[in-house]
């Protein structure tokens, strides 16, 4: 005689099934947890990349150009007689600069870098008297400060900095005779 | 490297004496060294044998501005010329030293436009000086590390002496692609 069967196996109670959800829900938890952990590791904090000899070479030497330009303001104000070559002095300094920052979009941003000893406005206090020797010796500062800049940097960019440092050398030389003229005049 | 040298004599093909030069008092300063401390490379001897033309074509050229010019400019012309005479010899001896052939210049070269007053002999020493600058800036752009900062003294030699000669010297001399563009 077959015994009867009264626990079927088939039923689970209600018990186990509550038990069963909340496995489910902890394991669904725990795996959503570790995918948003993997998630923020894929997104580590990107530390720029330093900076190369040619980006900082271009920015000191831009720096200069910003310097002398100012420079140049404060020359032309005392001496309105060197105007028209002044004028083309600043001109020419604007174009250095424009070489120099080339556009945002194809570089990266530029550092502030430390100072290289070149020209500086603050030394001598500018007089009428002395305004086109400061600006003549500061050219010929920041010309050789750009020189200084040569045996690290690329071949394309030695090039342009060697032209931007004959061109201060000019403009040194250009201020010195125009005022020696006028001087004598 | 091909060189980007713009303005230059181009030599003649009607042979003639080469001119004595008008004087000859000393050079200036900055000649290049003559015994560079590494071999240059392909593109380095390429910017010198450029530079080598260029020289002599500014030493003919030269020639030609003593004869024009007045006393007193005659003057410059000669230290002008032995300081590009110095550096002709200098860049000769570096190819040299490379296992380079360096050939003696043309006989003569054409001019660039007639020369025959100061004002023209002076338009043609600024226009020598700036394209012996444009030899020095490609140099400078082919010339290891150790020999850039020599070549870059040398083009703003040139550069000054162009506007001594009374060239309106550019934003960028020695580069006469960037000029063009402003």
């Amino acid at each position: 005689m077959p015994v009867p069967d009264d626990d079927p196996p088939s039923e689970p109670s209600r018990r186990q099934v509550l038990r069963l959800a909340s496995a489910l829900v902890g394991t669904v938890t725990m795996t959503s947890l570790a995918g948003c952990g993997l998630k923020f590791e894929q997104h580590p904090v990107t530390t720029p990349a330093p900076p190369t000899a040619d980006e900082l070479a271009r920015e000191r030497t831009a720096v200069d150009a910003d310097r002398l330009l100012a420079l140049v303001d404060d020359v032309r104000r005392l001496r309105p007689d060197l105007a028209i070559v002044l004028g083309r002095v600043a001109s020419q300094h604007e174009a250095h600069l424009a070489a120099l920052r080339v556009p945002a979009a194809t570089t990266t941003p530029q550092p502030r870098t430390p100072q290289t000893g070149s020209p500086t406005t603050s030394g001598p206090l500018l007089t009428r008297a002395s305004a086109a020797d400061v600006l003549a010796r500061t050219e010929r500062m920041a010309a050789e400060s750009a020189r200084r800049e040569l045996p690290d940097v690329s071949g394309d960019l030695a090039r342009l900095l060697a032209a931007i440092g004959a061109s201060r050398d000019c403009h040194a030389a250009a201020v010195t005779d125009l005022a020696r003229r006028t001087a004598a005049a | 490297m091909s060189p980007r040298s713009g303005s230059r004599l181009r030599s003649s093909e009607t042979p003639a004496p080469t001119p004595s030069p008008p004087s000859s008092s000393g050079p200036a300063a900055t000649p290049l060294p003559s015994t560079p401390p590494a071999q240059p490379s392909r593109d380095e001897l390429a910017a010198l044998a450029g530079l080598l033309q260029a020289e002599l074509a500014a030493c003919y050229g030269y020639g030609v501005v003593g004869g024009q010019v007045d006393d007193v400019r005659r003057g410059r012309a000669a230290e002008r010329l032995a300081w590009h005479a110095l550096n002709r010899d200098a860049v000769s001896a570096q190819l040299s030293l490379a296992g380079q052939a360096t050939a003696p210049g043309p006989a003569a070269y054409a001019l660039p436009f007639e020369v025959d007053s100061d004002a023209s002999g002076q338009a043609l020493a600024a226009h020598l000086e700036l394209g012996v600058a444009a030899a020095y800036a490609d140099l400078v752009a082919a010339a290891g590390a150790p020999r850039r900062a020599a070549a870059a003294q040398a083009l703003s030699s040139c550069a000054i002496a162009a506007q001594q000669w009374g060239a309106v010297v550019q934003a960028f001399p020695g580069l006469p692609e960037r000029n063009a563009e402003g």
